[in-house]
């Protein structure tokens, strides 16, 4: 992580070429002509404290402002089953319920006068911690920041209360079609596997603050921290506050483990939410790929062409563009860094399009994974995403949370340096053949949220449809 | 909306001029030109990584149209994406007199079908079947999405659109050595866009409805609050317009829409990133100057008259309850805008506000309450809240315990911590709006076109530094008042689909 920049002397050389011709503009864009883009990417410098907390600094003089984002590994699928939902909670709880020396209303009355956010949440696979201060409240927001991470008090009553409005979004995440029916199609895919093991009025209800307390001891200590910083700071002045701030933090009792498999295979079929609505909510899908399959950068190239790609996907255009059956729709591998994540196609119709939707979408997806792309998709794809490799670094706050989250997941250090490289290696034969190993139009998970009356035929012609309560 | 953020984001540069910061001379580093048609650009080059961000906005959105034809702004803003003679087809020439074949069967069956149980059936069968085979003869010549495919490919991101009341806005970030295709792409769509794929666009943006309005509780709850809110203004209009005014909505409506309002002199321009002023004027001179201005009509001079007692909308919906309160305002009118935003910070910004403090963490009868202005802010408007209760209290409940809130800033003068807790969250805000290109462009073009000047956002924290706890106590006492009140709430349709 510490390696040389190559110095790019031609930094700007889009500029100075840029002199003005006045010549006449071309018929089409193809005629124009473009300077080279050339830019370095910005490196972090990586520091490892004595405890093991690793940080990855990236200096920025811009603004009068510091930005942290630390992760930890922490997360929901290493929850137990009967008690979903005390991963969030906890995550919620960590930096709302106080600290050991300052009640929660006083910590919020600090934080808030000097404008400084300090929150905290917790993830699937991750917890965050984050910090965005101006400079001169940078020793009162480390030493909250610290203070949040090492001593959090967990306060009886903001737990009472926190888990109330738990209890309370949860009922009314029912009430958003686009959050239900996603849910619901997690739940269904991922059954049997944390994964699919979502919150429920229940669950929460098991939830005591003891429990939240006891889930941070065990698994939060400076060795799985990685600490993006961002800003206006002196890096090695950083990181002698962050050795000073965490010295005698110690490790946590029980780290987690690697997450569990999945199981051997999913249950497909077709599932019926019935919710009298005019549209349908749709998600289909199967199990995906990890972020470390081999195969995960010609996937990427595959799926910008199924519906990854917006506008320049099959999906969008066919679906969207020709048909004109739906406002979003979309195909998504996504997104586990342990095990397979999900491959969903999402999107909503009319109720009278439903049967429609669903088959074009499977046609579309039969498609490429028999038949393979076009040579014009295959180069637009690599262009799109090489060309766009610039906005990595659009924002530095952006950079040094990507750094975070390599050494995080354990990428190799030349990750982002090769991204484009390997983008570019991609051919037709990767593309054919990760399309016919990774999808499966077949063997989907079909869920619909949708007014029987008006689709429960039209999903019969799918599959025999099996009827789904949403859990209280 | 949410033009808190927009103004406490842009503000502080008088006030903090953070020494030695780059960014704190941002005033001294803006350039802006106006070409001889009477286009509005603001540059400012940032160097930092080699992009670019650029915001297109015309003064002109859902306030502007006509009865009957609510939704126009927006399906014109979808068009837009369709392309050109030049954009979106293989061979114009060919495809001219086909697209006009199905624009023509287009109308007819609009038409017929405007019948209603009078239509006939045959006929719009035979309408649509014919239009569809046209269509599928068009569809030779055309590329579709091409506009988005050609940005995509040199790197874009973010390609998007939206309109609103007030405006309606073209967005893009691209590599910064891609300026020019960015001004090829423009100016093209300007100077001759083909609206071309009406008909499935339409069933498309039917789609969008559904999904934003109709299946969604939030959604037709605003729909009906802004309706009740406003009578004679046009703001009570939804900017996705009324359903059977998408549905019948005449191509020719959206043509002439276009022509009027979507002129270089209706327009502002804003480009943020890693590029020298002077080429991008310049760049931007040769490309769009030759389109000619247009006449703009008169703007809209109708008043929401006086509210004379307070309005109340029920909407039954199957979920849970929550209601939207809003009080009428003005708009820049005396310091009423700095004293409205200093309310707010003290109302409902962070875990201190007096909402979250009383009705969440201490009386624990409300899940959230959030607050924002609108619908627009070149006519005067409403300060709004969004009250969620928590289970087992209700929503009757929670506007009580508002309503004493609000009382309380009536008599009770604010502290002068409580003042200097706002100037700081002004200023950091102002901070954090500046760290992405795109963050700027909206936030300058944004000012622009609605306040007239960006240099506005510069006089605005001296502005809320001269709000006083009088000023606050007064504008209390005279806008939150049951008079000035409008209130939707949802009632659930089934009790037993309330838990």
């Amino acid at each position: 992580m510490l390696k040389k920049v190559p110095v790019i002397a031609a930094l700007f050389l889009y500029l100075a070429t840029a002199a003005f011709a006045a010549q006449e503009a071309p018929q089409r864009p193809e005629g124009l002509a473009y300077p080279a883009l050339a830019f370095h990417l910005p490196k972090t410098v990586r520091v490892q404290l004595k405890n093991g907390m690793t940080l990855h600094l990236l200096e920025d003089h811009e603004l009068p402002l510091v930005n942290i984002n630390a992760m930890v590994r922490i997360g929901s699928a290493w929850e137990p089953a009967d008690k979903a939902g005390l991963a969030a909670l906890t995550g919620t709880l960590w930096r709302a319920g106080g600290t050991s020396g300052l009640t929660p209303g006083a910590l919020d009355e600090k934080l808030e006068f000097m404008a400084a956010q300090l929150e905290t949440s917790i993830g699937s696979e991750s917890g965050t911690i984050t910090l965005n201060v101006m400079t001169h409240n940078l020793d009162e927001g480390l030493k909250l920041f610290a203070t949040i991470v090492r001593t959090p008090a967990f306060d009886e009553r903001r737990f009472a209360t926190l888990k109330a409005q738990m209890i309370e979004n949860l009922a009314r995440e029912k009430d958003d079609p686009e959050t239900l029916v996603e849910n619901e199609f997690r739940r269904l895919l991922f059954t049997g596997h944390p994964f699919g093991n979502l919150p429920d009025t229940a669950s929460v209800t098991r939830i005591t603050r003891e429990d939240c307390a006891a889930f941070y001891r065990q698994r939060i200590g400076p060795e799985s921290f990685i600490v993006a910083i961002n800003g206006d700071f002196n890096a090695d002045d950083m990181a002698r506050r962050f050795e000073a701030l965490f010295e005698g933090f110690p490790a946590a009792t029980s780290p987690v483990e690697n997450l569990p498999e999945l199981p051997a295979d999913i249950a497909p079929g077709v599932y019926l939410i019935d919710k009298p609505l005019p549209q349908t909510g749709i998600r289909m899908g199967h199990f995906g790929i990890s972020r470390k399959n081999p195969d995960f950068d010609a996937v990427r190239v595959m799926n910008y062409v199924l519906g990854g790609g917006g506008f320049a996907s099959r999906m969008m255009k066919e679906i969207r563009t020709v048909r004109g059956l739906a406002y979003s729709v979309y195909s998504y591998f996504g997104l586990s860094d342990g095990t397979k994540g999900a491959f969903m196609v999402g999107g909503e119709t009319k109720a009278a399009s439903t049967h429609e939707f669903v088959d074009t979408a499977s046609v579309i997806m039969n498609g490429v994974a028999t038949g393979g792309i076009t040579e014009a998709e295959l180069t637009l794809a690599k262009a799109a995403l090489i060309n766009s490799f610039v906005f990595t670094i659009d924002k530095k706050s952006d950079v040094a949370q990507r750094y975070a989250w390599m050494e995080y997941y354990g990428m190799p250090d030349n990750y982002l340096e090769g991204l484009r490289g390997r983008i570019q290696k991609v051919t037709m034969a990767d593309v054919k053949r990760v399309a016919r190993q990774y999808l499966q139009p077949d063997r989907m998970v079909i869920v619909a949220l949708g007014d029987r009356k008006l689709i429960g035929e039209q999903l019969e012609k799918i599959g025999p449809v099996q009827t789904v309560e949403p859990s209280k | 909306m949410f033009r808190f953020f927009v103004i406490s984001a842009l503000a502080a540069i008088l006030i903090a001029p953070a020494e030695g910061h780059a960014q704190s001379s941002l005033e001294g580093r803006v350039k802006e030109y106006r070409l001889n048609n009477g286009l509005h650009l603001i540059v400012l080059q940032r160097n930092g990584a080699p992009t670019f961000a650029a915001y297109v906005r015309f003064l002109v959105g859902g306030v502007d149209e006509k009865t009957g034809q609510t939704g126009v702004a927006h399906i014109l803003e979808h068009m837009l994406f369709k392309g050109s003679k030049r954009i979106g087809t293989g061979d114009w020439e060919k495809e001219a007199p086909l697209i006009a074949k199905v624009e023509k069967l287009g109308a007819a069956y609009d038409g017929e079908k405007l019948k209603g149980v009078k239509a006939d059936p045959k006929k719009l069968a035979a309408l649509k079947a014919d239009m569809l085979k046209a269509l599928d003869a068009e569809r030779q010549f055309i590329r579709e999405d091409e506009i988005s495919e050609v940005y995509q490919s040199n790197g874009g991101q973010g390609f998007n659109a939206f309109t609103a009341h007030d405006t309606t806005t073209y967005l893009i970030k691209l590599p910064a050595n891609r300026f020019e295709l960015w001004a090829w792409l423009e100016a093209d769509r300007l100077k001759e866009p083909v609206l071309r794929e009406y008909y499935a666009e339409r069933d498309v943006i039917m789609e969008e409805r559904r999904r934003s309005v109709d299946n969604s509780p939030e959604g037709t709850l605003y729909e009906n609050f802004i309706a009740t809110a406003f009578t004679a203004h046009p703001y009570h209009v939804p900017v996705i317009g009324w359903a059977s005014d998408i549905d019948y909505m005449p191509l020719d409506a959206v043509k002439s829409f276009l022509k009027t309002y979507y002129s270089p002199n209706n327009m502002v321009v804003c480009v943020v990133g890693d590029l020298d002023p002077d080429y991008v004027y310049k760049t931007v001179d040769r490309y769009f100057s030759k389109i000619p201005p247009q006449v703009i009509p008169p703007r809209v001079s109708t008043m929401e008259p006086p509210q004379i007692g307070e309005r109340r909308v029920t909407v039954r919906f199957d979920a849970k309850s929550q209601a939207i309160i809003g009080f009428h305002k003005p708009v820049r009118e005396g310091n009423t805008d700095y004293v409205f935003d200093v309310i707010d910070y003290i109302l409902t910004h962070g875990r201190t506000s007096r909402f979250y403090k009383s009705l969440v963490l201490e009386q624990g009868i409300a899940s959230s309450i959030s607050s924002w202005e609108g619908p627009g802010r070149r006519y005067p408007n409403l300060y709004m809240l969004q009250a969620i209760p928590r289970e087992p209290h209700t929503i009757g409940e929670v506007e009580t315990a508002i309503y004493a809130e609000m009382d309380r800033l009536k008599t009770v003068p604010l502290t002068a911590e409580e003042m200097e807790k706002v100037i700081n969250n002004v200023e950091a805000n102002y901070l954090r709006g500046l760290l992405s290109n795109s963050g700027i462009a909206h936030y300058m073009s944004e000012y622009a076109i609605i306040e007239g000047d960006w240099r506005e956002m510069v006089r605005y924290v001296d502005n809320i530094r001269k709000v006083t706890p009088e000023d606050v106590m007064a504008a209390a006492n005279k806008y939150f008042t049951p008079e000035n009140r409008t209130v939707a709430t949802l009632v659930p349709l089934k009790k037993e689909a309330a838990r």
